[in-house]
């Protein structure tokens, strides 16, 4: 069986047997992914900084092996270092700056033209924006779930936080992006 | 902003796909931070480490010296109801243990078990007989005869056909003869009218996490293919139904998508099918006759999602002008759901 076929579970296996290529393979099939995700709970990453962002998930995967319990989905737990990864560095003041720098104070509430096919290219920006916009706990909810189709559960385990807190953020990020129209 | 605008937004955020050269520069730099996390044992004092490095050389030189355990042989067991016979005998059609083997003759065959012992001898005299050896020790062997045809395994599963002579092999390697030419027949071949023969494998299906990886790649039409063709070999697999639902509903086909969560509902786990009502029920907003069974549905077990799902049912039945059903959803999410959004709104809709 070559490593493109290989269950997650025994790349996983070998990993932790320290036959560091698994850690390879693991990147190539899950690195598009996890830099999706990062890209869309962060809507002002850019691909440069989605694939540093990215490395650095799968090498604080690694560190951290010894508490990944082989039950779930791999994914789920990758995204749920990329959360924290994220927010991490929301907290630092450089990049709240560039947030500011890029979006500006206003961002949230643009409202968009669905008739022009033009103003929609350009609204992908807007859609952006207003992502931007949402509060932090709002936007990871949403991701998680409308955009990489974790369910209300999955999501809750990515997050740690109740299954009633991710509807409800869930809820209030679609109520939230709707009153945008 | 609609649901299309954001998939679309979402569509154009996609990450690149890591690189064969960016792989190796993860696993480069994930060897250097395991080193370095090593450093801290520069601070050990290093008489100890000594002390108990030579300890470990002394309990590994140990164990890697000790006497190797006998390989046990593998056991075969019997079917119940079947007892073990004295070799050698007649050996009739069903199913027969001789020893640690296992032994089905063909309906109109028989074999004669013409040497017993470690060098044990089954001469096929007719018809086929399937047999499961048990792994031998060194120096013993069981052999199946059949006219001027040998068959001789070390533990495997094969089947033998006296005429015309087939060998199936299906588990583990036998060795084909007749006087001094040899095959070798492994298992998944076949050996017939003197040559081995492998049946070509079937194709291989498309899985569905790399048709996952696929749609994030932005070959969308190309998982669509796939996702069609393991679907067709695997009706059932609701894990490619749920992907197939998302690319479709992604792509703005919502029809199609609903036929997709249709199908997930109908094989898929309690789970999935509860995910699939709500999703459908979503798409499905327009079309609130449909939405309502759905709903009910979905409502009948407990889930985080219940609230948003009563008051979307609310909005169904007062669209299909069941204003007493309505009011009826509408005050449940009110009264269950204290305080949250839709219990406001479902308030509102229900006055």
């Amino acid at each position: 069986m070559n490593a493109a076929s290989e269950p997650d579970r025994e790349l996983v296996q070998r990993l932790r047997a320290g036959e560091m290529g698994a850690l390879g393979s693991l990147y190539l099939r899950h690195g598009a992914a996890v830099r999706t995700f990062l890209r869309r709970v962060e809507p002002t990453l850019s691909h440069e900084d989605a694939d540093d962002a990215g490395q650095e998930v799968f090498l604080t995967f690694h560190s951290t092996l010894a508490r990944y319990e082989e039950r779930g989905n791999l994914r789920a737990w990758l995204y749920g270092i990329g959360v924290r990864s994220m927010r991490a560095s929301r907290r630092k003041a450089w990049w709240r700056g560039l947030l500011r720098a890029r979006h500006g104070e206003g961002a949230a509430g643009v409202a968009l033209r669905r008739d022009d096919p033009e103003a929609r290219l350009g609204a992908r920006d807007q859609v952006g924006a207003l992502l931007a916009g949402l509060p932090e706990a709002q936007r990871e909810v949403l991701v998680l779930t409308a955009l990489e189709g974790l369910t209300v559960q999955q999501a809750a385990e990515v997050l740690q936080i109740p299954e009633n807190a991710v509807s409800t953020r869930l809820y209030r990020a679609r109520r939230a992006l709707g009153e945008a129209r | 902003m609609t649901d299309e605008e954001l998939r679309a937004w979402a569509d154009a955020r996609a990450g690149r796909a890591p690189t064969r050269s960016e792989a190796d520069a993860l696993v480069g730099r994930a060897e250097r931070r395991r080193r370095a996390g090593w450093l801290w044992w520069l601070w050990v004092p290093v008489i100890p480490v000594g002390l108990g490095a030579a300890a470990a050389a002394v309990v590994l030189g140990v164990w890697l010296t000790r006497p190797a355990a006998p390989v046990a042989p593998a056991v075969v067991v019997a079917p119940e109801g079947v007892a073990p016979v004295a070799a050698p005998r007649s050996l009739p059609p069903g199913v027969h243990v001789v020893g640690d083997d296992q032994v089905e003759v063909g309906a109109g065959g028989e074999v004669v078990l013409t040497a017993p012992g470690p060098e044990a001898v089954w001469t096929l005299t007719r018809g086929s007989v399937a047999v499961a050896a048990a792994t031998r020790a060194p120096g013993e062997q069981l052999t199946v005869t059949s006219d001027d045809w040998t068959v001789r395994v070390v533990g495997t599963r094969f089947v033998v056909t006296h005429a015309p002579f087939t060998v199936r092999v299906d588990e583990g390697v036998v060795q084909v003869g007749r006087g001094a030419e040899r095959w070798t027949v492994r298992a998944g071949d076949r050996f017939e009218r003197g040559v081995v023969v492998r049946p070509p494998p079937p194709p291989a299906l498309p899985e569905v996490e790399a048709l996952r990886q696929q749609v994030l790649g932005g070959d969308r039409q190309g998982a669509r293919a796939g996702l069609h063709q393991r679907l067709a070999a695997r009706p059932g697999d609701a894990d490619a139904w749920t992907l197939l639902a998302q690319l479709e509903a992604r792509d703005g086909r919502p029809d199609d998508a609903v036929a997709a969560w249709r199908e997930v509902i109908a094989r898929g786990s309690p789970a999935a099918a509860q995910r699939a009502r709500f999703e459908a029920a979503v798409l499905l907003e327009r079309r609130p006759a449909e939405v309502i069974p759905l709903l009910e549905v979905f409502l009948a077990s407990p889930d985080p999602l219940a609230a948003e799902a009563g008051l979307r049912l609310g909005r169904a039945r007062l669209a299909v002008g069941d204003r007493e059903g309505a009011v009826r959803a509408l005050e449940q999410v009110a009264r269950e759901h204290p305080g949250t959004g839709p219990a406001a709104e479902a308030m509102q809709l229900s006055k």
